[in-house]
């Protein structure tokens, strides 16, 4: 993920709180956690305990939802975690820039241009389709203010 | 010769490069070495080699494979081979092991194999009449020669009865199963008594000899004992059982499981003669300290206490035996302290012995008999108790007195359930005692008890509930034959350790800190868990484990009460229990409260010490299991004794009656009570652990599970105080399971209104807030902005949480009201799907509630309900594929994503082509709209592209997918093959691969799919005119082919044959063509006659006419196929 910090400061939504608090016990596998103050997507979670009868503490493990990064974190059961707000949204693909920003016009005909090409294959993908002809949509995952985008589809018939 | 010689030095060489340490030869090396061994082993008529090699090799692993050479060309050849070639080549073999001494042990079993197929082939053909004479060869070796060549017989012996005693997994013999099985019954009738009369012959001889035995001696009698317990755990089978029960028989050799031993009249003399009995015993007194002897005896002596068969003609005769096996039996256990390894096997006795004879039965025996057995069981159930409680303790991996203890209480049951007729009662009540006391003993800490704390603690250690549920059932058989014991000694040593608990609480309350030592957790936790394990105990005598019956009050506590009842002060009773009372705090309480109810009442207290703890902060003294463990009490509790169908019963307990009775002040006060727990506990900070919100929902659910008790639940305060709790509660802390579960009650307890009026009335009192926010949601004008924020995200998961919960609650008699109120949103939810598609947790919401109304509801819905549903369902179908198809993700989990989201869709569509086996509405079915056929067809045309080969490498999905396929062809073929060919010739690329790629268990799922496609089209009219005729025809010549590669396994080779057989019935012409071009494309001149001649006797007699019958006939033609074409297509 290129330039972090930039596109944080670009985009932070201002004021708005990016996560908020939930009983450590009420999350679930597929959900979404901080871990060490990333984005995760829960990706297995398990219960232990100190004692026969001990309290529950929870074992979280988390794909970092930007880099795929796997995160660890073991917390009492009680005990509150922040849970990231998470967005996904869907672009319709307009341009790609000689720089190598696309540019995105959402739903309601708003535009922007100010998110990269994915660095990963996907990214050659979308161009070669782009350049194809093929409409495309595109899928930005928003969290924390941070922004990408995360998955291509080829517009087919069925959406028209 | 030269040639032998020239490929000995090959083998020779081989064998050095097979055995080298890895680090001096690579992997290159040693494939071609192995090559080597392959090829030799597939040398045409490798007699003479081979014999010269065993002559001239000094190398045991040449000599090894030579021995495998020999045995593979023997079954191969055998028809080819004379008599005299044959006589001769066994001779050699015995000569070859009589001659070396030195002989490693692995190439003399090898040998000793080989010569054992020898004699066994060569019986199918003579009836045995050489292996008689070589038998009484044996006989003379083993009475008459040096020890040397007395364990040659034995070994003889051994190798001989291996080949004989299994038929099922034997067919590399080149014998079909039918012949093995007239060999081993043939073996049976003729030789096998009279191994065992001579083999006891030699034991009694070896038992008279001065002791100590020589080192010689003892390995002669390790192959007797080994022999003798052969011959006794033997599967003598029956003509009549299956084959596949004749292999589950065969299969089990060991002491505990070996099926009993069933004998005939010939054995008579042997068996009942008392010496026999006797030897082993004594033998096994001799043999007692060495394990690797003792435990064959063992297995002799378990066999021997249980004798079934046409031997016992005469019951005296019977009476006689056993009754000398018993003083035999009496004298062992009750002069030895039993060892842990002994201890299985002396349980398993004690269990055959009591399950072999009806109470009559035992009360033939001498009274004393049967006392000092009664009390020796008494004594080893104790002993056995205390040996797993050490094992437990000390953390040990083999728990062999845990299973002695499991196995002995068995024969406990009916031991008490005849007390009084053949058990004398007394008898009983006094081991009830013993065993309960000592139980308790090991499960509680000192000074009470001899529990030490645990030093480890397991993380992956199941539940006590779980792991002791057996043993915890039978304690409470022994609970209840004496109530007077037990319950008041539960009720002294709970209020003992609630006394140590309030010393506790006192301490750290005094000192005002939640930091303490080691020691002191550790007296907190024996606290905790002395009362975990007596509530265990307590709720297992109070009620039975009922398993879908109605549960009931014991009818030994019902007696128990009322006996009691003379001496109970009512008004004590019932204040005692509302408020929650215990016996040490209320003098005089002991004789005046009834037993029951001090106990139920301990549980309320608990409950209440909890709730004071968790307010005082002081929640790290409680233990989230104890409290689990309570809530399951009281669940067993309000099932038996709460409100119960007076009905039901012959006689009734006054102080049960007015505090538990229907329509009773204080019943009601219970049902209350137990609702706030529930409430209590949902809101408690223990309640993040797992179990026990599973038994919390558990208690709830299982108060609206009966009728007239939920009539009067879905009355109370607190049913409806749960009711409004979500608003009360952060939503936060709500977990997914608690809100599935409410409102899943919520929805059962619907069931107590008959009328329907009411029932939609309570209905919508519990559905009109959750679908007023769906609607509320849903028609903002803003909403297609407005989705995707987060508050309204979370808003929608609470309200699909909700609504999987009512209608995984539904049942019959609610059905018809829960759809017309869910019904609308569920077109909804196909919409919301494309909406939130992607938010993978909300598509998995509304695809799993889908789940729920197929599961629960579908099969009660009428024709036009159900095809409201359909639409609904082909809705979903579509928006789903609509955001799928053609999607790349970056993702890191996208593939877990795309696993999960198909296995929850198979789930779906799997539920709902249940409707088409089990339609339980009362409408007729014939329809002109969409069936459930429809939709699974048309689902699986979208799930098909989504599938890749890497999601069907994962075997779950795998399993699931290929289970679904199969299900559908079975159920609706006509539209899978006709009237949807597209998806049908999709579906066959998947089922190609699935016939060899994905393992045994799905190449039968695909053959079973291929039987079904090809039985379908050739009862279709017409057949040749469907597309589907010709997609399907290739697959005639592919299985071929697999077949005759061998690349079918055995397991599936039965659905083979069917599938083989529907497809000749469509192409019959195709498979005359392809047998005579896999027959010409053999290079062999004799290998083409005989495949030539396989293929012919596999169609003898078999009309291709796709009846039932001819299916079955072909198959039994099929399995003689493969066996025979095994024998001659795999030789070079």
């Amino acid at each position: 993920m290129a330039d972090i910090e930039d596109t944080h400061f670009e985009t932070g939504d201002s004021g708005a709180s990016t996560t908020y608090p939930m009983q450590c016990s009420a999350l679930r596998k597929n959900g979404f956690v901080m871990l060490k103050a990333r984005p995760c997507k829960i990706v297995d979670m398990s219960t232990s305990k100190t004692g026969k009868h001990g309290h529950a503490k929870v074992h979280l493990v988390g794909l970092d939802i930007f880099s795929g990064k796997k995160y660890e974190d073991i917390c009492p059961s009680t005990h509150n975690m922040d849970v990231p707000f998470v967005k996904r949204e869907d672009y319709q693909l307009t341009d790609i820039s000689d720089d190598g920003y696309l540019c995105l016009m959402s739903d309601n005909g708003d535009l922007r241009e100010d998110l990269k090409i994915p660095d990963a294959e996907i990214g050659q993908q979308l161009k070669n389709e782009y350049d194809a002809g093929k409409e495309l949509l595109c899928t930005v995952l928003k969290s924390c203010g941070e922004e990408c985008v995360i998955a291509i589809k080829t517009n087919t018939a069925l959406d028209k | 010769m030269e040639q032998a010689q020239q490929i000995l030095q090959e083998l020779e060489a081989a064998s050095t490069i097979m055995l080298a340490s890895p680090s001096l030869v690579t992997n290159d090396q040693r494939n071609a070495a192995e090559a080597v061994f392959m090829s030799f082993r597939k040398t045409n008529m490798p007699y003479s080699i081979c014999r010269y090699i065993l002559d001239c090799s000094k190398v045991d692993f040449v000599l090894f494979e030579t021995a495998g050479t020999l045995r593979d060309a023997l079954i191969r050849d055998w028809i080819l081979l004379s008599q005299e070639q044959k006589n001769e080549l066994r001779q050699y073999l015995f000569q070859f092991i009589m001659r070396d001494g030195k002989m490693a042990p692995f190439v003399r079993e090898r040998i000793l194999q080989v010569i054992a197929i020898m004699i066994k082939r060569g019986s199918v053909e003579d009836g045995g009449q050489e292996r008689s004479n070589i038998l009484d060869e044996v006989e003379k070796l083993i009475f008459n020669g040096d020890l040397k060549k007395q364990v040659l017989g034995c070994s003889i012996i051994l190798a001989l009865m291996q080949e004989y005693s299994t038929t099922v997994k034997s067919t590399d013999v080149g014998l079909t199963w039918e012949s093995h099985y007239a060999a081993k019954k043939e073996f049976e009738a003729k030789d096998l008594r009279r191994i065992f009369v001579f083999s006891t012959r030699a034991l009694h001889e070896i038992q008279n000899l001065p002791q100590p035995l020589s080192i010689d001696i003892m390995t002669v009698l390790r192959y007797l004992l080994i022999i003798c317990e052969s011959i006794l755990v033997w599967g003598f089978i029956s003509t009549n059982m299956p084959k596949y029960l004749i292999g589950m028989f065969e299969g089990i050799y060991n002491s505990e499981n070996s099926p009993i031993l069933k004998l005939g009249s010939e054995w008579k003399d042997i068996i009942t003669n008392p010496s026999t009995v006797d030897l082993y015993f004594q033998i096994y007194w001799m043999v007692r300290d060495k394990p690797q002897f003792s435990h064959h005896c063992l297995s002799c002596l378990v066999q021997l206490s249980s004798i079934n068969g046409n031997i016992w003609t005469d019951t005296n005769v019977r009476m006689k035996y056993m009754t000398n096996y018993l003083q035999n039996f009496i004298k062992l256990v009750s002069t030895v302290k039993i060892l842990d390894r002994e201890s299985i096997g002396i349980s398993t006795i004690i269990k055959r012995i009591i399950s072999g004879y009806t109470p009559s039965g035992f009360m033939q025996f001498p009274p004393d008999i049967v006392k000092s057995f009664l009390e020796n069981t008494t004594h080893l159930t104790c002993q056995f108790a205390e040996g797993a409680a050490t094992e437990e303790n000390l953390s040990q991996d083999d728990q062999m007195f845990f299973e002695a203890f499991n196995n002995i209480l068995r024969p406990w049951v009916s031991i008490i359930a005849n007390s009084n007729q053949s058990f004398p009662e007394e008898l009983c009540k006094s081991a009830s005692i013993q065993i309960l006391n000592t139980y308790l003993k090991c499960h509680i800490s000192p000074p009470n008890g001899t529990k030490t704390p645990e030093t480890e603690f397991n993380e992956n250690e199941e539940d006590d509930r779980v792991v002791s549920k057996e043993q915890l059932q039978y304690i409470g058989i022994f609970g209840r034959l004496i109530p007077e014991h037990s319950l008041p000694l539960l009720v002294t040593l709970i209020e003992g350790q609630i006394k140590e608990m309030r010393t506790i609480i006192e301490h750290v309350h005094s000192s005002g800190s939640c930091q303490w030592p080691e020691s002191f957790q550790q007296k907190i936790d024996a606290v905790n868990e002395d009362i975990h394990w007596m509530f265990l105990i307590a709720g297992h005598i109070l009620t039975v484990d009922s398993e879908g019956e109605p549960s009931m009050i014991p009818s030994e506590i019902m007696h128990h009460s009322i006996k009691q009842s003379k001496n109970v002060n009512l008004d004590l009773t019932l204040k005692f229990l509302t408020n929650q009372m215990l016996v040490m705090d209320v003098p005089g309480s002991a004789e005046a409260v009834d037993d029951v109810i001090k106990l139920v009442s301990i549980a309320f207290h608990l409950c209440e010490l909890e709730k004071k703890l968790i307010e005082a902060k002081m929640e790290v003294l409680c233990s989230p299991l104890l409290s689990g463990t309570i809530v399951w009490f009281l669940r067993e509790f309000f099932q038996a004794y709460l409100m119960p169908n007076e009905t039901y019963y012959n006689d009734l307990s006054m102080p049960l009656l007015q505090a538990f009775g229907q329509h009773t002040e204080a019943a009601n006060w219970v049902l209350n009570y137990l609702l706030n727990k529930v409430e209590h506990n949902i809101k408690s900070p223990l309640y993040v652990d797992v179990s026990l919100i599973g038994d919390t929902v558990g208690l709830l659910m299982s108060m609206v599970d009966v009728r007239h008790k939920s009539e009067i639940v879905i009355k109370c305060e607190g049913f409806w105080k749960l009711f409004e709790l979500q608003d009360h509660v952060r939503q936060d802390q709500l977990v997914p399971e608690v809100k599935e579960g409410l409102y899943k009650a919520f929805s059962l307890a619907a069931d107590a209104f008959i009328e329907n009026d009411k029932q939609k009335d309570y209905y919508s009192r519990v559905f009109t807030p959750i679908f007023g926010k769906f609607r509320k949601i849903l028609s903002d004008d803003n909403f297609r902005k407005t989705y995707n924020n987060d508050v309204v995200r979370l808003e929608i998961m609470d309200i699909l949480h909700k609504c999987i919960g009512l209608a995984s609650g539904a049942v019959i008699n609610t059905t018809a009201t829960v759809f017309d109120m869910i019904h609308p949103m569920l077109n909804d939810c196909s919409a919301l799907i494309g909406v939130y598609h992607n938010y993978q947790i909300i598509v998995h919401l509304i695809i799993q509630l889908f789940v729920e109304f197929s599961k629960k509801m579908l099969c009660y819905l009428r024709m036009e309900e159900s095809d409201k549903f359909y639409m609904s369902c082909f809705q979903l179908v579509d928006m789903y594929a609509r955001y799928n198809i053609n999607r790349v993700s970056l993702d890191s989990d996208a593939e877990d994503q795309c696993f999960q989201d198909l296995y929850v869709f198979l789930e779906l569509l799997t539920h709902v082509m249940s409707k088409e086996l089990l339609d339980l509405s009362s409408d007729g079915k014939t329809t002109t709209g969409k069936t459930a056929g429809d939709v699974c067809v048309y689902g699986l045309q979208v799930i098909l592209p989504l599938m890749t080969i890497d999601l069907l490498n994962i075997p779950a999905l795998c399993l699931q997918y290929y289970k679904y396929a199969g299900y559908m062809c079975e159920m609706v073929p006509l539209k899978l093959c006709i009237e949807n060919v597209d998806i049908f010739k999709g579906v066959l690329t998947t089922i190609e691969l699935g016939l060899t790629m994905f393992g045994h268990e799905i190449t039968p799922m695909c053959t079973d799919f291929l039987q079904a496609a090809a039985s379908f089209m050739y009862k279709h009219e017409n057949p040749t005119m469907h597309e589907a005729y010709s997609l399907l025809k290739p697959f005639l010549k592919f299985l071929m082919k697999l077949i005759l590669s061998c690349q079918i396994n055995s397991d599936a080779l039965s659905s083979t044959g069917h599938a083989l057989y529907s497809l000749i019935c469509c192409y019959p012409d195709e498979f005359q063509q392809i047998s005579i071009q896999l027959i010409n494309d053999q290079t062999d001149s004799s290998v083409m006659d005989k495949l030539h001649n396989a293929f012919t006797f596999l169609t003898t007699g078999i009309d291709f006419n796709g009846q039932h019958a001819m299916k079955c006939r072909f198959k039994n033609n099929f399995d003689t196929f493969t066996t025979n074409i095994r024998g001659f297509l795999f030789i070079k």
